[in-house]
């Protein structure tokens, strides 16, 4: 009875598998992030946005700081879509350029966040010996409400634009440094991992080439989220008068100064609040549909 | 060989003469698919259970063997996928019956093991309390009734100082206890069905014998019917009476546990016997099947096996073949067309 | 005489339990506590215990992925245990390992080429990066897989499929030493035995040793030429195949074969059922880690614990029934 079937190295079942239709991990996230509504529509509002601040020099009706005062306080009008504000300056310009400096503050924010963050979480949950110390560092970090220490550490560096970015920057790395470690710590469990040490690959392009890219998802979901978290904060300290300075059109600042006229003037706080709402809703859903189309589920 | 099986059969009669406690007729479950099509996991399978039989489900990953344990304590829900055909236990239908009936009859005349004891008890209730609830669900017995029972149940299982282990939490007892304590849950209500998936896969050798030693004396306790579902074709031979042998949502052959061992018809049986190293013989080499198991909804016609199969004939390769009866063996196979009849 | 390749002696490896924000250590896990054997060159060790008995992390100390607390590893005569970093990468071209899990033992964002690629150019294996991807080709055809698939991903194979994989960056190397651990039981059955079959083929074309670690016996037995049997961190038989079937002797051994079902009906052997389960490897009992369960258990088990005695020649037991001292 034995003997009958003889063993064959080629597997003759292959034939099944030569249907070519070999995709990349990022091809098929791409693939299921065009199907997520919520992300699109939150694409639609970034691109929107990022275009109006982007082309702003091109594009904005009026300079910035053109100064009317036969102008103050124009409710929306054909000639002034969003209205005018104390000084007669068009407020839709001003968003539009504002959109430059608010877009560029979260952007480094979060650059610098996420590099450090990434850094000291790699370490972190690579190296284990180091983890200790850096993690309390995290945790005393953390234990700050974080624009509360974003205000402290401005009263450190003083009041400005840049000062801002820094303190935003400094609250928004422990949520990097926790993610992206607990995102190694899970990889370097894995056997794969196990698998190249035992090739003898170096510590350096073990990290590289097979902890990094599987850290990457995680922390592209929260970037794109603290994206949205670091422009409101931008503009909630520029809004306590901490950060970006008048006349500078910065979003929160021009709602700060709105504040000020809101029973004649809605129009000068409304919009540039608008804008912030709907950049950090975009960053948002963006973010949402990306932390589902990256489930690392997916195989 | 078949003077020896005859002589088995004759010395256990009964088991033929049974009423049938299960049977499954003409049971389909799909699942949907891409662009509205549908994924047969399960394919025109007929069965039937008699009263007090150990019958082995077996087959490897993906065949459908679990769905099909799903699908009989109705345990599929409605919008995950379709159950199609009939399945009754003592003549009464349980496909369709709402979920607040089925609850009723799951756990009370079905219930079932798992393979992973852990996942499938509570993390935050303590041993007692889970095993009471079982029993609390199906009978209108009093508190102090239920941790009679209880206590009880667990020393039926042989578990030592069952009065303090009812105390415990899950994570303090070993993988072998944890399914000491399935197995009491299971039977606590006296099923007449017991379904057992895989109940020994997680568990080491030496207590792999201990269950299955404590499954067969409940089983003549109980008056139990057991459904096992497994891979293991050792297992198989150990506890079974009855053996089906299922494929790509099949079943290929059907047979007494010694006829299936001593003459395997079918050319998958007949491979998996041969894949297995045995420790009572010596190979150099293994024949092992050719090929891999084949993912669901790859094939659609003809015999899913024939890629693998060595003996593949061309009608193979359009036809699906029925199940041919060669007296009490049942084979999904064109090799025994003339010897066989259509059932 | 063959040659000896490895051998380990009183190899241990313990873990401490830490316990607090300090971090203290208030006790060791004993994974490994005392394993030796020899093994000769072209031959398979085959080790074999239960969950939790330590054979994986004998077989990771061998390796050193883990780091061995005390015993010594000769490979080739030389001491592995206490190889520096640069001499550990010439160890890594040696000796390699094949995993259990073929799902996770993958990266499954790289293509099954450029994981086999990186075994090669971390060894400088190949000239170029052509001379490389002709190697990678061939590594797949060697162990049963089509050269166009090299660049697939490895969630498009089937776990059998993966399996091969991970052989082929075993293999890529050209190692001598291949330590093997579960390699086939996350695998189905009928694919199981195309890969034993695929280890045995190598083996006689590239001349390799194994150490194959797994739970099943009967795999265990089929593939090997020596066999060590492991109870709680501690080898408690260790025979070539034969001796150790035809003279199971440790009261462990014999139950664990009796234990195992064998496929058919007709064969209903004696059993030998062992008491209770294994015990917490962090909290051994005393004496003899295995009296708790052992049908033959003496008075002084529960206190000495057994040195490993040689009852024929290869063949060591590690109990008190074989130690004239105390019968």
């Amino acid at each position: 009875m034995s003997g009958i079937i003889t063993s064959k190295n080629i597997d003759p079942s292959l034939i099944h598998l030569q249907k070519n239709n070999t995709k990349s991990y990022w091809q098929i996230v791409w693939g299921r992030l065009m199907k997520n509504k919520g992300a699109m529509a939150g694409s639609f509002i970034l691109i929107f946005f990022i275009g109006a601040a982007l082309l702003a020099p091109v594009l904005a009706p009026f300079p910035i700081d053109e100064m009317k005062m036969e102008n103050r306080f124009l409710p929306p009008s054909l000639d002034h879509l969003l209205g005018t504000d104390e000084f007669g300056r068009d407020i839709l310009s001003r968003i539009m350029h504002g959109g430059r400096i608010s877009l560029m503050m979260g952007l480094v924010a979060v650059s610098i966040a996420g590099i450090t963050g990434v850094v000291l979480g790699v370490i972190s949950g690579y190296y284990r010996r180091i983890d200790i110390y850096i993690m309390q560092m995290m945790d005393i970090l953390l234990a700050f409400p974080s624009l509360l220490l974003a205000i402290a550490i401005i009263a450190v560096l003083g009041v400005g634009l840049t000062n801002a970015m820094i303190a935003v920057a400094i609250s928004v790395i422990p949520s990097y440094v926790r993610v992206v470690r607990g995102a190694v710590l899970s990889i370097r469990e894995k056997e794969y991992i196990e698998a190249v040490q035992a090739l003898g690959v170096s510590d350096f392009k073990i990290i590289v080439k097979h902890i990094f890219p599987n850290v990457l998802s995680p922390v592209i979901v929260l970037s794109t989220l603290q994206f949205g978290t670091s422009i409101l904060a931008a503009a909630a300290l520029s809004f306590l008068g901490l950060g970006a300075q008048p006349p500078t059109p910065e979003w929160g600042a021009m709602a700060y100064v709105g504040k000020s006229f809101l029973l004649q003037a809605w129009w000068m706080s409304l919009f540039p609040g608008l804008a912030i709402m709907l950049v950090v809703l975009g960053f948002n859903l963006l973010g949402d549909g990306l932390r589902d189309a990256l489930d690392p589920r997916l195989k | 060989m078949t003077t020896n099986l005859l002589e088995l059969l004759e010395k256990n009669p009964e088991a033929v003469d049974e009423d049938d406690l299960l049977v499954v007729e003409n049971l389909v479950i799909q699942f949907a698919a891409e662009k509205k099509s549908h994924v047969r996991a399960v394919n025109h399978v007929n069965f039937n259970l008699k009263k007090r039989e150990t019958v082995a489900l077996v087959g490897e990953s993906g065949c459908g063997k679990s769905i099909t344990s799903l699908s009989i304590m109705g345990l599929i829900p409605k919008h995950a996928g379709d159950v199609l055909g009939s399945i009754r236990l003592n003549n009464k239908e349980l496909n369709g019956l709402s979920p607040k009936k089925m609850r009723q009859i799951r756990g009370k005349e079905i219930s079932m093991i798992f393979q992973e004891p852990m996942t499938s008890l509570n993390p935050v209730h303590k041993i007692g309390k889970q095993i009471g609830e079982v029993i609390r669900l199906h009978t209108k017995a009093s508190k102090e009734e239920i941790k009679v029972k209880t206590i009880e149940m667990l020393k039926k299982v042989e578990i030592p100082r069952p009065d303090k282990i009812i105390n415990d939490y899950p994570h303090q007892l070993s993988g072998g206890m944890r399914q000491r304590v399935m197995i009491a849950m299971a039977m606590a209500c006296n099923p007449s069905l017991l379904i057992a998936d895989e109940p020994t896969t997680a568990l080491d050798v030496t207590i792999q014998a201990q269950i299955l030693d404590l499954m067969n004396d409940l089983k003549d306790q109980f008056d139990t019917t057991i459904l096992l579902i497994t891979h293991d074709l050792g297992v198989v031979a150990e506890v079974a009476d009855r053996v089906m042998v299922m494929y790509y949502g099949q079943i290929v052959e059907e047979a007494e546990v010694t006829t299936l061992f001593t003459q395997p018809k079918h050319p998958y049986t007949l491979g998996l016997l041969n894949s297995i190293p045995n420790l009572e013989e010596n190979k150099d080499r293994l024949d092992p099947i050719v090929g891999n198991v084949p993912n669901l909804g790859e094939i659609t016609e003809g015999c899913p096996f024939r890629f693998r199969c060595q003996f593949a004939l061309e009608k193979c390769s359009t036809e699906n073949p029925p199940l041919f009866n060669i007296e009490k063996q049942k084979v999904r196979c064109w090799l025994f067309e003339e010897e066989g009849e259509v059932s | 005489m063959k040659e000896e390749l490895l051998e380990v002696s009183d190899l241990k490896t313990h873990f401490p339990i830490q316990k607090g924000i300090l971090k203290r250590n208030t006790g060791f896990v004993k994974a490994v506590d005392g394993v030796s054997f020899k093994l000769a060159k072209g031959e398979t060790l085959g080790i074999v215990g239960e969950s939790g008995c330590g054979k994986s992390t004998t077989g990771r100390s061998i390796l050193r992925l883990i780091n061995p607390t005390s015993g010594s590893v000769k490979y080739k005569g030389k001491e592995v245990t206490s190889l520096s970093k640069g001499e550990l990468l010439k160890l890594r071209k040696e000796m390699q390992i094949v995993f259990q899990d073929p799902y996770a033992s993958l990266n499954p964002r790289i293509t099954i080429a450029s994981i086999l690629e990186e075994a090669l150019s971390t060894h400088s294996i190949g000239k170029d990066k052509k001379e490389r991807r002709e190697i990678v080709l061939q590594l797949l055809e060697r162990v049963g897989l089509n050269r166009q698939l090299a660049n697939r991903y490895p969630h498009e194979f089937s776990g059998g499929q993966r399996q091969r994989i991970g052989i082929a960056r075993a293999i890529a190397v050209n190692p001598t030493l291949i330590i093997a651990d579960e390699p086939v039981s996350a695998l189905d059955v009928s694919i199981q035995a195309q890969i034993l079959n695929l280890f045995q083929d190598l083996q006689e074309q590239m001349g390799l040793t194994y150490i194959f670690i797994a739970h099943d016996l009967s795999v265990v037995k089929h593939i090997s030429d020596k066999i060590g049997v492991m109870y709680l961190g501690r080898m408690v038989e260790y025979a070539s195949k034969d001796d150790l079937f035809s003279n199971p002797s440790h009261p462990y051994t014999q139950a664990l074969m009796s234990a195992v079902p064998v496929p058919n009906p007709l064969m209903k052997k004696e059993k030998i059922s062992l008491k209770g389960d294994v015990p917490n490897p962090a909290a051994p009992p005393s004496g003899c880690t295995f009296h708790t369960r052992c049908n033959a258990c003496m008075e002084v088990c529960k206190t000495i614990k057994p040195k490993d005695i040689e009852i024929s020649p290869g063949h060591v037991v590690s109990c008190h029934l074989y130690d004239s001292a105390y019968n």
